[in-house]
């Protein structure tokens, strides 16, 4: 079973190798001399004339056996304050959610780029942080604030 | 294909409709509509892309990283001499749209294996015909088509042989068989015995890049370069003692640190330079053969001169083992030569076929070294053989011939002497015409049925054996399935024996990887039971500190990399799409006689024969090893640029990739590494062209 899983995998390093979108990096985790396929470390820049700009957030993605029929874990590490993110940092997306939009067919790349749209477009039905969430309801001058103050935070 | 397009009545110079009537309704409007790759704009090319776009294919582009040389004009006869310089490429396409102005051509100079031209590119066409004239970019090509589900056309001349080819999914791919090996001489044959031209030509090049070329310990003939002031010394003391001498307890008294008072007693002497002693012949301007900076050309001449022809020829009279059978070698006092010889003979033209004599190669050869120590010194230290290079060629002809001189080998001339430096094989223009043409029916085929290649053959271009009843010159196949155990086409596995202590990843990854298996941008996966690593990855997309680690992991050896015996590498390829598995063995001190990056053996499952004979390989059969060494490493060019001839034309490979296994002094290794060389169909003399082609002949039969 662990050949489809690191197969892929491989084929999604080439890939991003080969092309991916500006700013971002994506890469299999290096530890002790030892690498981890399985396990890739990303960085995801805020898009440009959002409150997210000039920010660069880091991301752990954990692929298991099961991949591509599963798709990733995808943690933001540390953990970001945003409504669809969980306090423990796990991104709560449709596109990654096993019994919602995942497909097989969804590269890492794509994965991340919605990942990026999510921070600036947060989906309100479907709260994960209750503070974010509760802010970005009540008070969005407070709640973009809070934003600002993180985008200067990670600077990258 | 779109055959909604309306097909006009006339494709080139071909009716539309005896397209059809021949080939099958529809085909005319296929090759009308195709997107059609060419490789190569050279020989087979020029004949090529002529057929194609008077046949009606509608849409070529052409690729072609060369320029025009006026040896060309001969038989690549979309160049006229006016083009010489310019893009091969562009102008065949340029000459293309003046004759079939409905042809939309495009050349692109360029190199295939770039990775701009990557796997999108070759989709973005219906058939690629490859008119290549290395087995680099063939087998790159080949990759690229496999991975991009896109016919390959293949095609090869050399001589009065040559054949096409077809290659897709399922059918035998240009990696599932063993590639012709490379030439490998002797290390001994080379630099002690050797008994035709070829072997001194090899000599004279290596000679050449030992004087001018970069530092390189690798060299054959480095021993010239060390111990010449001692051996000079050891020359004039101790001829009596030495007699009884077998040649390894000469070559090791030969490196023993003798503590000499004089200034020769420097191990690195790099130009170090004495004053005191500049009268005296073998006096140690320098302790190297090596041209040192500031040199008298003069002086540096008469000294290589000694050095080569005196010195070290009666070290190697002393190695009476080796005479008892064939004469020693003589002593010729190349620095005493009369130069009688006039102006002109001193600037040979290098198309002269006649012979030279020894007294002319001796002044030719002293000219030589004085003019390039005097109007190239900015170039000398990083000179290396170019077969067109007058001035190179020059001194090979000359030294090759002194050297035959002294080892009684025929003298040749400058233009068969080019012939031997440049690996140059004579190709035939009526064969390059006839391949042309065959690729051309492969195409139609493909085309006929929709882009399969059912009906597709192989076929073989050979001229009719002497005395044969039937005399044809045709010989078709069909197509071959693929080799289930291709690493290419087929998911076969690969094994790489070697010591995993002492064999650093960069031999991998140079050696086994890039020229062995071809991969042309590795990436090494390592999988040793739950330990997984990679070790390696180059080309783009990677961060700084990756590429640091890389090029630190480079130098490590396979062990501190946690390689284990049994381990497995994944080895993919970033613009190839290949990924196939090579296990791992240890083999403590394999192959240590060897140069450092020669010890591994690496045992395709590409091959049955390899495999079969893995088990019943004697001891002493250490030719086998060299067959193993020479496991598909790229070596037979076909079909380059050209030298003028009267009336053949000539094509002379990209580079003389000859490979001189080192054999130590292991003699008994040696005699049998001299028949192995001498069996595998090479041969010094270039004259015998009919010759050449028979070999060529049996070397396809001995690969088909």
């Amino acid at each position: 079973m662990s050949g489809i899983a690191r197969g892929r995998l491989t084929e999604e390093r080439k890939q991003w190798r080969l092309d991916h979108p500006v700013g971002f990096y994506a890469r299999p985790e290096k530890k002790d001399g030892q690498s981890n396929l399985m396990k890739w470390e990303c960085g995801i820049p805020g898009k440009d004339q959002t409150l997210w700009q000039g920010g660069l957030y880091k991301l752990v993605l954990e692929f298991t056996e099961d991949y591509p029929s599963r798709p990733p874990k995808c943690r933001f590490d540390p953990p970001l304050f945003h409504p669809n993110v969980y306090p423990s940092g796990t991104v709560c997306l449709s596109i990654i959610d096993a019994d919602k939009a995942w497909r097989p067919s969804i590269t890492v790349k794509q994965i991340l780029l919605g990942i990026q749209d999510l921070l600036d477009t947060p989906n309100a039905q479907d709260p994960a942080n209750a503070e974010a969430h509760a802010l970005f309801m009540k008070s969005k001058p407070a709640y973009n604030d809070r934003v600002k103050q993180i985008a200067a935070q990670y600077t990258s | 294909m779109v055959s909604a397009v309306e097909v006009p009545s006339t494709l080139g110079f071909t009716s539309a409709a005896s397209l059809d009537a021949v080939y099958g309704d529809g085909t005319a409007a296929r090759v009308h509509s195709s997107r059609i790759l060419v490789v190569g704009a050279g020989g087979v090319g020029c004949e090529l892309v002529k057929n194609l776009a008077s046949t009606g294919f509608s849409h070529i582009t052409l690729i072609d990283l060369d320029t025009i040389d006026v040896s060309n004009l001969n038989r690549q006869f979309l160049f006229r001499k006016h083009h010489v310089g310019k893009s091969k490429a562009v102008e065949a396409a340029a000459t293309i749209t003046a004759m079939v102005p409905s042809t939309e051509i495009e050349g692109i100079v360029g190199n295939i294996k770039d990775t701009k031209f990557g796997i999108s590119f070759f989709k973005s066409f219906n058939i690629v015909c490859c008119a290549l004239d290395n087995l680099e970019a063939r087998r790159h090509v080949n990759r690229m088509c496999l991975a991009a589900d896109v016919p390959m056309i293949e095609s090869g001349s050399t001589g009065y042989v040559g054949q096409t080819s077809v290659v897709a999914k399922g059918f035998e791919c240009y990696d599932c068989t063993t590639r012709p090996q490379p030439k490998s001489y002797a290390v001994c044959t080379i630099r002690s015995t050797p008994e035709k031209p070829v072997h001194c030509v090899v000599w004279a090049k290596f000679l050449y890049e030992l004087i001018f070329g970069p530092d390189d310990d690798g060299n054959v003939l480095k021993d010239l370069d060390m111990d010449t002031g001692r051996a000079a010394n050891e020359a004039s003391a101790s001829i009596p003692d030495t007699e009884k001498t077998g040649p390894k307890e000469d070559a090791k008294k030969g490196k023993e640190p003798v503590k000499a008072p004089q200034a020769n007693g420097h191990e690195n002497g790099h130009s170090e330079q004495s004053t005191e002693n500049n009268g005296t012949v073998i006096a140690p301007k320098s302790k190297r053969v090596r041209y040192a900076e500031g040199e008298d050309p003069e002086e540096f001449a008469k000294r290589v001169c000694e050095l080569v022809f005196v010195t070290d020829i009666e070290k190697q009279r002393k190695m009476t083992e080796l005479w008892q059978e064939r004469a020693p070698p003589l002593v010729y006092d190349v620095g005493g030569v009369v130069d009688n010889l006039s102006e002109e003979f001193k600037q040979p033209n290098l198309s002269d076929q006649t012979s030279w004599t020894k007294e002319k190669s001796a002044v030719v050869f002293r000219e030589t070294l004085k003019h390039i120590a005097s109007h190239r010194k900015e170039e000398v230290g990083n000179l290396t053989f170019d077969k067109d290079d007058k001035d190179a060629l020059m001194f090979v002809c000359a030294a090759s011939n002194l050297r035959s001189h002294a080892y009684g080998v025929p003298l040749q001339s400058p233009f068969a002497v080019k012939g031997i430096a440049g690996n140059i094989v004579h190709a035939i223009a009526t064969t390059n015409a006839v391949v042309g043409g065959l690729i051309v029916q492969e195409a139609l085929k493909v085309m006929a049925n929709n882009g399969d290649v059912r009906d597709c053959l192989t076929t073989f271009v050979s001229k009719a054996p002497v005395g044969a009843r039937v005399m044809k010159i045709l010989y078709p196949e069909q197509l071959r399935k693929k080799n289930e155990k291709c690493f290419v086409c087929s998911k076969g596995h690969l094994q790489l024996i070697l010591d995993l202590e002492k064999t650093k990843l960069r031999t991998v990854v140079n050696t086994v990887l890039q020229k062995r298996m071809c991969v042309l941008q590795p990436t090494v996966n390592l999988t040793a039971g739950e330990y997984h690593n990679t070790l390696y990855e180059c080309g783009v997309g990677l961060e700084a500190d990756e590429i640091e680690e890389y090029e630190q992991n480079l130098e490590k050896s396979l062990q501190e990399l946690r390689v284990t015996d049994g381990s497995e590498l994944v080895v993919s390829d970033l613009a190839q799409n290949l990924s196939c598995t090579v296990h791992v063995s240890h083999a403590s001190g394999l192959y240590e006689d060897k140069a450092e990056w020669e010890r591994f053996r690496l045992e395709g499952k590409i091959q049955e024969a390899e495999v079969d004979t893995n088990g019943v390989r004697s001891e002493d059969d250490s030719t086998e090893d060299v067959d193993d060494e020479c496991l598909e490493v790229p070596v037979q060019e076909m079909e380059g640029s050209c030298a003028a001839a009267p009336n053949t034309s000539v094509a002379i490979a990209d580079e003389a990739n000859v490979t001189v296994t080192a054999e130590g002094e292991d003699r008994g290794g040696k005699k049998r590494s001299l028949d192995h060389a001498e069996n595998g169909r090479l041969d010094g003399e270039p004259e015998s062209k009919k010759m050449r082609g028979e070999e060529r002949e049996s070397m396809e039969a001995e690969n088909r």
